[in-house]
């Protein structure tokens, strides 16, 4: 063989070995689940004590969302308050208005007094 | 008080758009350049006065001011209102913007009126003077609630009911208002007595300082 083949013989060995733990933990994985179904079967008194443990941890879930989700509905109708308070007129909107108005008003004085001084002035 | 999109027919609503726009065109004729800075002055009072709020059991009802505008601008009160109106529904978002030629009319007509009623009872005394700005500053708003009560009935509600429901809610304004037109009326009179004229062509502000002189 060339002096080549072997870095790509190392490459191969070194994926096929990668390839086999990835897979290898993967069919561990699902090796693990098939256990843990028969151990139910088998052994009595530990079934119950699992189940019990199981509704307890079930029922302090339930708590905890339940909890949590009173705590979201304050902090939404928070922010529905906060909405409706920002959306109120501010004195930024009173005095935009007010200098559109004297700026509108103004403009009409400035044409006006042009008018006047066009009519008078000759 | 400010009526919103949608719910106005739509006759109602072009009817009063074109009023709205026949009194303002009227409005514009009688402006004189003179009398810019009050228009400018009362139209930005009038602006402003929807933020202040009155008290009124859990809610409030704010300020309108048509009242004292008509008594101090007359028929320039008009254009005054709906600028006003037309500022407030861009930047408050008071009313929209197809209900302003009904917003308008509404707050104008009473304007006007009030301008009118002031200027036929004033008299030449202090005291009838004050009681003419009283008695129009309160019946501008009360007008108005009038006028509210008659476009809502055309929409279909009941007149008599939401007249009611108008003037209960509007009586303090209407007391406020009142008493702040009797009190710039009584002051102006004392120190000013031209800015009460609304139109230079009547003679009553030369008979006032001849009476004062």
């Amino acid at each position: 063989m060339s002096i080549t083949a072997r870095p790509s013989r190392v490459l191969v060995a070194a994926g096929l070995l990668v390839a086999s733990l990835v897979f290898g933990d993967v069919l561990s994985a699902a090796d693990l689940s098939e256990p843990a179904a028969a151990p139910a079967e088998i052994s009595g008194p530990q079934t119950g004590q699992n189940q019990d443990r199981c509704q307890e941890v079930m029922s302090q879930l339930a708590e905890q969302e339940k909890k949590l989700a009173g705590e979201l509905r304050i902090i939404r109708r928070d922010v529905a308050a906060l909405n409706q308070h920002l959306e109120n007129p501010g004195i930024r909107d009173a005095m935009a208005g007010v200098g559109y108005i004297l700026g509108l008003f103004g403009a009409a004085a400035l044409v006006a007094s042009r008018r006047r001084k066009g009519t008078e002035g000759r | 008080m400010h009526i919103s999109d949608g719910v106005l027919p739509m006759t109602v609503t072009l009817a009063t758009y074109a009023l709205t726009i026949a009194g303002v065109t009227i409005s514009l004729k009688k402006l004189e350049s003179d009398e810019l800075p009050k228009t400018a002055v009362l139209t930005s009072a009038f602006f402003v006065a929807s933020l202040v709020h009155v008290p009124l059991g859990p809610t409030s009802v704010h300020l309108l001011l048509p009242g004292i505008v008509g008594v101090l601008l007359g028929p320039v009160a008009f254009l005054s209102i709906t600028v006003g109106l037309f500022l407030q529904s861009m930047l408050f978002q008071f009313g929209g913007l197809t209900a302003l030629g009904s917003n308008a009319f509404m707050m104008g007509i009473p304007a006007v009126l009030s301008g009118l009623l002031f200027r036929r009872l004033r008299g030449i005394t202090l005291r009838s003077n004050l009681l003419a700005g009283t008695l129009a500053g309160g019946m501008g708003t009360f007008m108005a609630a009038l006028l509210l009560a008659a476009l809502l009935a055309l929409a279909g509600e009941d007149f008599f009911g939401v007249a009611k429901l108008a003037l209960a809610a509007h009586v303090p304004v209407i007391a406020i208002e009142a008493l702040v037109t009797g009190f710039t009326v009584s002051f102006l009179f004392r120190v000013k007595p031209d800015m009460l004229i609304a139109n230079r062509s009547t003679g009553e502000s030369c008979r006032i300082e001849e009476e004062r002189a």
